[in-house]
């Protein structure tokens, strides 16, 4: 809020209403231009200045900083502010420095412009009304003496240390204590411990401050060692020349304080009380306009259901019209000063009911007028319903023995009268009317045959000893299949052990013991499957987990039938591989899994198997796999068995054909010869000169058909021999055994064979064979060398895993491959111009090899050397 | 006067050569039989010819099963070079072959008219025209 600047006139008494405040002799007042310069002193304000400075300061004069010095700080930095326009207007109190007690209240206030546009900063001081304590200090010393002796208040002086000087006579009558028991303890002394922080942290704020009073309640100690609680005005007067202490006044508040607390703690209880309760209360006026209510009436409505409640409302206003009548009955009855109780229903919302038991009491002023009505309300919904559930049980009871089937019997001991069940009747399929109760022969009539001992044993069992009734046996019923029943029961016998009732419960089985039956011969049935299957099953989880294998799995796969039970699936598949991630699939899409797989043995090979594996649901929701496995290791070894020969008889179904058609060739060709020669002949003239030429070409045709036939008749026998004998042969022995046959050749043609079979000498084969092999190929190439060349041979022996392989290498014509090496190896297949071959060789080779389950390459380069690569198997 | 001048007979066997040669004379089916021992002279022969401009045979006899190089592999390098070849031979297989692949194939070759089933005889000549 800012003050309305004041107009001054100059010219006139100046002052007159400064801060609207009537000024004194000694009210002192200057004036300041915005440009600092003094425009205006009174006398007053000379006798102020000089309290602290001694330079007087006069009209025309620039302030600076020295014209204040050693003023309160506060005095010029709040003066320069204003007059710079920062601070609007200020008020301070400053003190003299000299006479401390001696307060100045200072107003620096902006003034309105006067006539010459001159604006203006005012600073007014007031001396402020002085302490009674200065009065007295300045009056009287005595009576401020006086004065603190018989005050009941105590004053308490303490240096800046907080250590105690003084302490006035009123302490002795507030806490027992005399005067001196407190000089030169600290002021911290004899406070109650939960006060003492908080007293601390007073000491220190008085202390801070100087001259402020600060007050707190705590509790000190009395001489009879009780807590009292007093209410402490501290002020630190520490920079007062002759007071020099912290002065501490203190009173005892403990009856306030007691009064204050019950005050306090009653209303809190109350409020507790009346807002905690789960019972609603409203009280009601005389003219029914509600004056108070509690919160479990607001929050739990059960007055009037669902409606605010306000003080001031009438009631009749909550109330439905139809219901108004029955509530102005209700009060009258109230107003005649007696007590109502009504219970209402409420049904919330989800269709809720709730029951209130209402109570209507007249409120009694005191005089014994009844002024108003107090309503007080009780939920009884769980009561009302326990007593609707209890009366509805009964009647369930019966039902509840119906649908069980479930039918009761009772003997009373005491009264000797029986109870009996509709159902009882109806299950041991006897008619509803009274027995001869004193044995129990009707029942043993109905009993099955094999059963009745049993039923009399165990009765009597029961009736004599007190043993629990359980038992089951068969009911014979005429022209009906006998039924089974469960009986259980026994005694009820008080706390003296003295028999008050005999119960029985009877409950028709039948259909549960047959479906037990069933399912018994069932899991039988299917435990002998499982058993005694000669394939695999196997149970698991979704997860793999297996559950169980049957023994024929257990053998299969090497396990125990418990060390099948911990495996995963994992153990058993390779979960990674084609087939097993496809049977997955496919199982997890279609329910079920048709195929072959392989399962991995203990020993940690695999047994190929065919296995149909699909989802099963048990009764109870869950879910397995159960898996058939047969072992198809027979089965696959006779497959592949027949993969193989299926293989070689069709390679020699083809070798067989391809050597029909060219024997029939080559047997055809001289044939052919032979015929024509035959037709050429002249028989006319046998003498005739061609005719001589033809029988020497008959001659030579015949030759040629018998040489054919000797060749391939030495075919067919290397052919059809399927027992060839072995031996362990040295190749290095054939070698030279065949050189001796071929000397004359190579020495004609002036050549060398070299030889090394030292990396393996031995080979397990037919002798003959090999000496063929080995004559054929080297006369080959002895015969097929390069006119250009030596002809310099090598033959080499080489160990390769399951083979001995023979290289056999020359400098020969060599062969261009991609013409003819598809019929290299053929028979009667010749490809040079040599009259001696006559495509003969290679084929033999190449049948004694593959005859002893070997085989034969060739590498070749024309007019470079050929190299053919033989292969025993060893 | 024989029918064609001029045969080429591609054949390994001397005595299949000499009968050919006597049935081809005997049946007056052509004047001049020239027999190459395998195709590879044979095709040597035509390169000959090609060369000096010599008459090409009008009917050329082949054997099939010949060393060095036989009558499929003749046939190849013939065919690589007919167009240099007017007027064009008529080819007859002459083999004692009973495999039905080489049937198949001889009838691959565009330039083979006929397969002839040794022996060659004078009835079969006769329906050459």
């Amino acid at each position: 809020m800012q003050p309305e600047p004041t107009t001054i006139d100059t010219k006139n008494e100046p002052y007159a209403t400064a801060g609207g405040r009537s000024l004194q002799l000694k009210d002192a007042c200057m004036l300041v231009g915005l440009d600092k310069k003094i425009i205006e002193v009174n006398s007053g304000y000379h006798q102020f200045h000089t309290l602290y400075n001694a330079h007087l300061p006069h009209p025309g004069q620039v302030i600076t900083e020295s014209t204040f010095k050693n003023f309160p700080a506060e005095f010029s930095s709040k003066l320069s502010s204003v007059l710079s326009g920062e601070a609007e207007s200020t008020i301070l109190q400053i003190q003299d420095t000299k006479q401390p007690l001696n307060l100045y209240q200072v107003r620096i206030l902006p003034l309105a412009a006067d006539e010459n546009n001159t604006r203006c900063v005012g600073v007014f001081i007031f001396e402020m009304e002085k302490s009674t304590l200065t009065s007295f200090q300045h009056s009287s010393p005595e009576i401020f003496r006086v004065l603190l002796q018989n005050s009941t208040d105590v004053y308490q002086l303490a240096d800046a240390g907080l250590i105690i000087h003084f302490t006035s006579a009123a302490v002795e009558n507030m806490l027992g204590f005399p005067t001196h028991h407190y000089l030169g303890k600290t002021l911290l002394e004899g406070i109650h411990p939960d006060d003492r922080d908080k007293v601390k942290d007073w000491l220190i704020s008085i202390r801070s401050v100087q001259e402020k009073l600060v007050t707190l309640e705590y509790r000190v100690k009395n001489k009879d060692d009780k807590w009292v609680w007093i209410e402490n005005n501290g002020r630190n007067m520490l920079h007062h020349p002759e007071v020099r202490s912290i002065v501490m006044n203190f009173r005892n508040i403990q009856s306030k304080k007691i009064a204050d607390d019950a005050l306090v703690q009653a209303e809190q209880r109350l409020s507790l009380l009346l807002n905690n309760t789960e019972e609603s209360f409203i009280i009601l006026n005389s003219r029914l306009r509600i004056l108070t209510y509690n919160k479990a009436a607001q929050v739990h409505s059960p007055f009037f259901f669902n409606q605010e409640l306000q003080s001031g409302m009438s009631v009749l206003d909550l109330i439905d019209k139809e219901e108004v009548d029955d509530y102005i009955k209700i009060f009258e009855v109230v107003f005649t000063g007696k007590e109502v109780e009504k219970e209402t229903i409420f049904i919330g919302g989800k269709n809720e009911k709730f029951v209130f038991n209402h109570t209507y009491r007249p409120l009694f002023d005191g005089t014994n007028d009844i002024n108003g009505v107090f309503i007080t309300s009780t939920n009884i919904t769980d009561r009302k319903k326990l007593t609707e559930e209890l009366a509805a049980n009964s009647s369930r009871l019966e039902t509840a023995q119906q649908i069980a089937r479930l039918g009761y019997f009772e003997f009373n001991y005491h009264n000797k009268s029986f109870f009996c069940s509709p159902q009882f009747y109806a299950i041991l399929g006897l008619e509803e009317k009274t027995y001869d109760w004193s044995d129990f022969s009707f029942i043993y009539n109905i009993v099955h045959q094999d059963d009745k001992d049993m039923v009399r044993t165990q009765l009597e069992a029961t009736l004599n000893s007190g043993v629990d009734l359980n038992m089951e046996f068969r009911v014979h019923e005429k022209s009906k299949t006998d039924k089974v029943v469960l009986a259980i029961g026994g005694l009820v016998r008080d706390n003296e052990n003295k028999t008050l009732e005999f119960r029985v419960t009877i409950q028709d089985i039948t259909a549960s013991k047959m479906a037990i039956l069933a399912i018994q011969t069932l899991e039988s049935k299917f435990r002998s499957l499982f058993e005694n299957s000669i394939d695999g099953v196997i149970l698991s989880h979704m997860n793999g987990d297996i559950i169980s294998g049957n023994p024929s799995v257990c053998r299969m796969l090497g396990y125990q039938p418990e060390e099948l039970m911990k495996l995963h699936r994992s153990d058993l598949l390779e979960l990674e591989s084609d087939l097993v991630i496809d049977m997955m699939e496919q199982r997890q899409k279609n329910g079920s899994y048709m195929g072959e797989l392989f399962i991995r043995h203990k020993e940690g090979y695999y047994v190929p198997v065919e296995i149909t594996s699909m989802i099963m649901n048990d009764g109870e929701g869950k879910r397995y796999f159960s898996t058939i496995i047969r072992d198809i290791t027979e089965k696959k070894k006779i497959e592949i068995e027949q993969k193989a020969l299926t293989e070689e008889l069709m390679k020699n179904n083809q070798d067989l054909q391809q050597f029909s058609f060219i024997t029939s060739h080559n047997l055809r060709a001289p044939v052919a010869n032979l015929m024509s020669l035959l037709s050429l002949y002249d028989k006319q003239n046998p003498g005739d000169d061609f005719n001589l030429v033809l029988i020497d070409k008959f001659a030579e045709a015949t030759n040629q058909l018998n040489q054919t036939l000797t060749d391939l008749v030495n075919v067919l026998v290397i052919k059809s021999n399927n027992h060839i004998e072995r031996e362990q042969v040295s190749l290095s022995t054939v070698f030279t055994e065949v050189n001796k046959n071929i000397e004359n050749l190579l020495a004609e043609k002036g050549g060398t064979i070299t030889s090394d079979f030292s990396a393996v000498d031995e080979v397990l084969y037919n002798r003959i064979h090999i000496e063929s092999i080995f004559l054929n190929m080297i006369s080959n190439a002895i015969r097929y060398s390069s006119p250009n060349r030596i002809p310099s041979i090598n033959i080499r022996s080489h160990k390769l895993p399951g083979w001995v392989q023979v290289d056999f290498k020359d400098n020969g014509l060599g062969m261009d491959l991609k013409r003819y090496g598809d019929r290299l190896f053929g028979l009667y297949q010749r490809f040079h111009d040599n009259k001696e071959g006559k495509g003969l060789g290679l084929y033999m080779t190449r049948s004694q090899v593959l005859a002893m389950g070997g085989k034969i390459e060739v590498e070749s380069e024309p007019n470079v050397g050929t190299t053919f690569k033989v292969y025993f198997k060893t | 006067m024989s029918r064609f001048l001029n045969v080429l007979l591609v054949e390994d066997d001397p005595i299949t050569i000499m009968v050919c040669d006597r049935i081809i004379k005997l049946s007056d089916f052509a004047e001049k039989v020239v027999s190459c021992e395998n195709g590879k002279t044979a095709m040597d022969h035509i390169h000959k010819l090609v060369a000096e401009g010599g008459k090409f045979p009008e009917i050329i006899f082949l054997d099939i099963n010949m060393p060095v190089m036989n009558g499929w592999d003749f046939l190849e390098e013939f065919e690589a070079i007919k167009d240099k070849i007017s007027p064009m031979p008529r080819i007859f297989i002459l083999s004692s072959t009973v495999d039905p692949e080489d049937y198949k194939r001889a009838k691959s070759f565009t330039a083979v008219d006929n397969f002839i089933s040794k022996p060659l005889s004078k009835e079969f000549l006769e329906n050459i025209s």
